[in-house]
């Protein structure tokens, strides 16, 4: 397995310094030719800035789109998962690291028994913050399986949970692992799947990634809009990725790898922070480090693919607390754009340049495309109310007609996805909620504006909360159950009458 | 593919297949031969551009990249957008331009669209492939549709679309999948931005997806997120067209109130139809006959009830069934004087004829839906097939050997025949023969034809559409550079603005007359 990895792979780098010494420079080149070319050729620098916004947002715009129409022309590969009695299961190792969840603990512990996989072949690790007394507390409270273990995370900057995940990459034993979050509830054959299609795979593909989604949809406006943005994102955009062999920016949880591949690209010890090294397979200073990790295993020759199984997550349904976990995906995205645009050519050349761009145009594209659509939807609007006649010589003709397709087709294919979500998950209460979708594009843009202000300041650990849904989530365990008893009757497995689990099935 | 790891049998990856009919591909290229065959022919016999709504059209799309003001305001906000919009890439080829084929092509595409189409909803209603290729042959060739499809009209366009929301939504009702639906929302969407008539189809779709919602004892929520997303997709076209007239003209409802957007200035007071439903009634159903043939109608008609009747109104049968809702549509806007059409049978003249055409959808495939009644016994369902082929192929050469049968084709022949076009030519030619350069003051409405027919350049003409340029004008020509005045007098016609305005006014004293006969006046500015 180890023949996958290049050879001599350009040095993998941290987001420790948000930009170094050539961005620093080309960024402030930039700038100043720009004010000098505002202050002496004000409406051509201003046509050029437009131009150049356009030309951005059709490679967006397009990029998703084409993500949409490849990935609803290739359903996902059916793999069969692997039988729990398969004498040859290869080890997996489940990582999970918490931090201030001393409420979820329970309902993790039982959620993880759920799983279906021999406890001789499987490694649970609770990766658990060293100051955090709470949650160490409630979990000491617990009868852990055997299976299950406690890997104690240094109090140590950065916080956060890449240093937990190489923490407890450093203790994992399984040919396999995989990250789960604490609200997270994986379909129970989540990894028997995933072992069937690492065996149905080649080596290169080191990592498999299923689907995330949301349980509590119709908790607020905001979990409904979070929902069909999940279902966008996993459904369409990752899936489409990875079918035209991209780089799909990992989903935080249920990303399942080969253990040996993530040492293969871990970083050097001396690039970790000191007293928790650990093993480097994740960036501890990259606030979406599985946005980042997916251009690791890109740039040592790895491909990620994506599974037909489902992990149900908890949204939240507090704006602040979305706009805090919107900013963290912001600046994480930032983080990882800019740290494969350091060498731009040999970075490109290494992952192969089409790989590189889509990958640049999403994370570096997200936040940027949030913070000129104010600019233009503003400009729109001036242009409306005062017919300015400045506006109108920014647009040459063809640069107009450009713009206008733009805005209009760009919006309409935006929406239309955003209904095309709600209908292909059966979300049928959320579609009179898009409605607020300009509420919710303008709160997204906020969240990206405030990002911008802070990025010179320190990265804290913006966790955010769950569990306030709970009931919904013993729903969800209940009905997975139950789907998983009816299957498995169907089957011949097990005898309880399924007239009688599809009433219970119904009722969940 | 799959590979071998560790010695480890490799699981499986089953890809799905995909159900492709060879027949749509025979049917897309049979359709596209008889398309261009029939443009050729019409165009031979310098009938394409017969309408005059045929050349506003190209006029409209080629004013937004030539003019004094080009620029998508050109679209203007009476006539919708979208016919406008796709002829764009091609208009600019003055052959295009001026043959008409920068629009035409857009209704040839949307022919073979229509076509496929309705081989498509026949079979899904029926499974029975002769009698697809029946219904679509029905509509295929029908001679009014080959003409309009010939044309720069906005039709065929307008079918394809209709045509896309009863596949979409039938579909949906067979198979569940909500893609459909979508694509029957987005087929809406094109279709309200190409004529009003789809309006008022895309809100009765509406319904039916509500209808077939609560047919399948889906839940009120379910319902509720089906029909509305339905109608956001669909819908967000007409939302445009308010926010674009309240943008360029300050009204959102100026596409109906506005100078050249009112009913009044189509339907006379003294309108046989309006104030009274019978003759409404014979108006839209004589329509019907003269577009389908009494044949063709009739067996629409046994169709439709046997349909309605032997399948139980079923979800898959309740879309067709929607098109029908075209002809209470045009009875009541004969009636209340929103549509103006004139029959022979009625009003001894012919206007807006083409409306009665609408009815071939519907009718197409409830023939396609008898033909396939008579399956049990496959000699029956040739038969019936053969009979049906038979009688339509007959009504296309009767109709199109003699020329005077397609019913789409004599109004314009017979608008032109009179006086006021003879008048308008004659304007068009002295312009023609007489103009070199400078600008030309000219209203459009009303005088669509001329710069056309005279060859003109769109940018020498400022008109109605004009922004900043055509009110100065119409007040001081001289001070705006124009060169040359057209106006519509008092004469033979109702008098356009630039006549109310400058008529026996010192502003034009420093024009004179070059030319006039009954209907216009042509003034050239004194050389200095």
């Amino acid at each position: 397995m180890t023949s996958i990895a290049r050879k001599n792979p350009l040095r993998r780098e941290t987001s420790a310094k948000l930009l170094v010494g050539n961005q620093k420079i080309a960024l402030i080149v930039l700038l100043v030719v720009t004010i000098i070319s505002l202050i002496m050729w004000v409406r051509p620098t201003l046509t050029s800035i437009l131009t150049i916004c356009f030309v951005f947002y059709a490679l967006t715009v397009g990029q998703k789109f084409l993500l949409h129409f490849v990935s609803a022309k290739n359903p996902l590969p059916d793999i069969p998962p692997l039988s729990v009695n398969d004498p040859d299961l290869p080890t997996y190792t489940l990582l999970i690291p918490l931090f201030r969840e001393a409420n979820m603990v329970e309902s993790l512990v039982r959620s993880l028994d759920n799983i279906q996989y021999p406890n001789d072949k499987r490694q649970g690790l609770l990766l658990l913050e060293d100051d955090d007394v709470a949650t160490r507390f409630a979990v000491e409270q617990l009868d852990l399986p055997d299976w299950i273990d406690v890997v104690v995370v240094p109090d140590v900057k950065p916080k956060g949970k890449p240093k937990a995940l190489n923490m407890g990459l450093a203790e994992a034993t399984g040919t396999y692992c995989v990250i789960y979050d604490a609200e997270d509830r994986p379909d129970p054959d989540q990894l028997l799947k995933a072992a069937a299609a690492f065996r149905a795979y080649p080596d290169e593909v080191a990592c498999v990634q299923a689907r995330l989604y949301f349980w509590n949809d119709d908790s607020s406006w905001v979990t409904r809009f979070y929902w069909t943005e999940y279902v966008i994102h996993f459904e369409w955009v990752l899936r489409g990725l990875a079918k035209l062999g991209l780089i799909p920016p990992l989903g935080g949880t249920s990303n399942h790898f080969r253990t040996e591949a993530l040492r293969n690209i871990a970083y050097a010890p001396d690039q970790l922070p000191k007293g928790a090294e650990g093993v480097g397979g994740w960036d501890p200073w990259n606030v979406t480090e599985d946005a980042e990790l997916a251009g690791a295993l890109a740039l040592s020759g790895y491909r990620i693919e994506m599974i037909d199984s489902v992990t149900r997550e908890e949204a939240t349904a507090n704006l602040h607390i979305a706009d805090m976990q919107r900013r963290r995906w912001l600046k994480g995205y930032l983080q990882t754009g800019l740290v494969y645009t350091r060498q731009p050519i040999k970075t490109a050349r290494q992952m192969g340049f089409f790989r590189w761009f889509s990958y640049i145009l999403l994370t570096l594209g997200t936040p940027i495309s949030l913070w000129l659509n104010p600019i233009m939807w503003g400009l729109t609007i001036t242009y409306f109310i005062t017919r300015s006649p400045f506006i109108e010589s920014l647009f040459p003709p063809p640069l107009f007609y450009f713009g206008v397709l733009l805005m209009v087709a760009g919006n309409l294919l935006l929406f239309y996805q955003l209904v095309g979500a709600c209908l292909h998950r059966g979300g049928f209460g959320t579609v009179k909620y898009l409605f607020l979708t300009p509420i919710w594009w303008a709160f997204t843009s906020w969240s990206a504006y405030v990002v911008l202000w802070q990025l010179p300041r320190e990265s804290v650990w913006n966790k955010t909360p769950h569990g306030h849904d709970l009931h919904k989530d013993q729903a969800i365990e209940t009905k997975q159950q139950l789907e998983l008893e009816s299957k498995e009757e169907q089957t011949g497995v097990n005898t309880t009458p399924a007239k009688q689990k599809q009433t219970d099935l119904d009722a969940v | 593919m799959a590979t071998l790891v560790s010695g480890l049998p490799s699981p499986a990856i089953v890809k799905r297949n995909k159900n492709n009919d060879p027949v749509i591909r025979w049917i897309s290229a049979f359709s596209a031969l008889v398309s261009v065959l029939a443009f050729v022919y019409f165009s031979n016999k310098g009938v394409t551009l017969e309408y005059k709504d045929a050349i506003s059209h190209l006029d409209i799309a080629r004013r937004v990249i030539e003019g004094p003001t080009q620029g998508l305001a050109q679209l203007g906000g009476v006539w919708l957008p979208l016919p406008h919009l796709l002829a764009i890439p091609l208009i600019w080829i003055n052959g295009l331009y001026y043959s008409g084929l920068a629009g035409s092509i857009i209704s040839m595409l949307a022919y073979v669209a229509t076509i496929v189409l309705i081989y498509k909803i026949t079979q899904s209603l029926t499974n029975n492939k002769l009698a697809s290729i029946v219904a679509a042959a029905v509509f295929a060739l029908n001679p009014n549709v080959l003409y309009m499809q010939s044309t720069p009209m906005t039709e065929l366009l307008l079918f394809a679309c209709m045509a896309g929301m009863v596949y979409g939504v039938q579909q949906w009702a067979i198979t569940n999948e909500h893609k459909y639906l979508l694509g029957a929302a987005v087929a809406g969407l094109a279709g309200t931005a190409t004529r009003y008539e789809a309006w008022v189809f895309l809100f009765v779709m509406i319904v039916i997806v509500a209808v077939i919602g609560r047919r399948k004892n889906y839940v009120r929520t379910h319902i509720e997120g089906l029909t509305l997303a339905f109608f956001l997709v669909g819908a967000v076209g007409i939302a445009g067209w308010l926010l674009w007239n309240v943008l360029i003209f300050g009204d959102a409802f100026y596409f109906l109130i506005g100078d050249y957007a009112k009913p009044s200035l189509w339907v006379g007071a003294g309108e046989a139809a309006v104030g009274n439903v019978l003759v409404a009634f014979l108006t839209y159903y004589y329509a019907v006959i003269e577009n389908l043939w009494s044949v063709i109608a009739l067996l629409m008609l046994v169709g439709l009830v046997t349909m309605a009747v032997k399948e139980k109104l079923a979800p898959k049968v309740l879309p067709i069934l929607s098109m029908t809702i075209m002809f209470p549509f045009f009875v009541v806007a004969l009636q209340q004087g929103q549509r103006p059409l004139h029959v022979m049978q009625i009003t001894n003249d012919l206007y807006n004829v083409r409306f009665g055409l609408l009815m071939i959808l519907p009718a197409a495939v409830a023939i396609g839906y008898l033909v396939a009644l008579a399956s049990q016994n496959k000699a029956m369902t040739v038969a019936a097939s053969t009979l049906v082929l038979f009688v339509v192929t007959t009504i296309t050469f009767v109709s199109i050997v003699t020329g005077d049968d397609i019913v789409t084709l004599r109004e314009p022949i017979a608008m032109k025949q009179n006086v006021n076009t003879a008048i308008t030519q004659e304007t068009s030619q002295y312009l023609a023969s007489h103009y070199k350069e400078g600008t030309i003051l000219m209203e459009s409405f009303g005088n669509d034809t001329i710069m056309f027919d005279a060859q003109i350049p769109l940018r020498n003409n400022v008109y109605e559409g004009s922004y900043r340029l055509w009110e100065p004008a119409l007040q001081d020509p001289a001070g705006h550079d124009i060169q040359w005045i057209v106006m519509r007098h008092d004469g033979q016609f109702e008098p356009d603005r630039v006549f109310t305005s400058l008529s026996n006014k010192p502003a034009l004293n420093s024009y004179s007359v070059a030319f006039k006969n009954e209907g216009y006046v042509i003034y050239e500015r004194r050389s200095s």
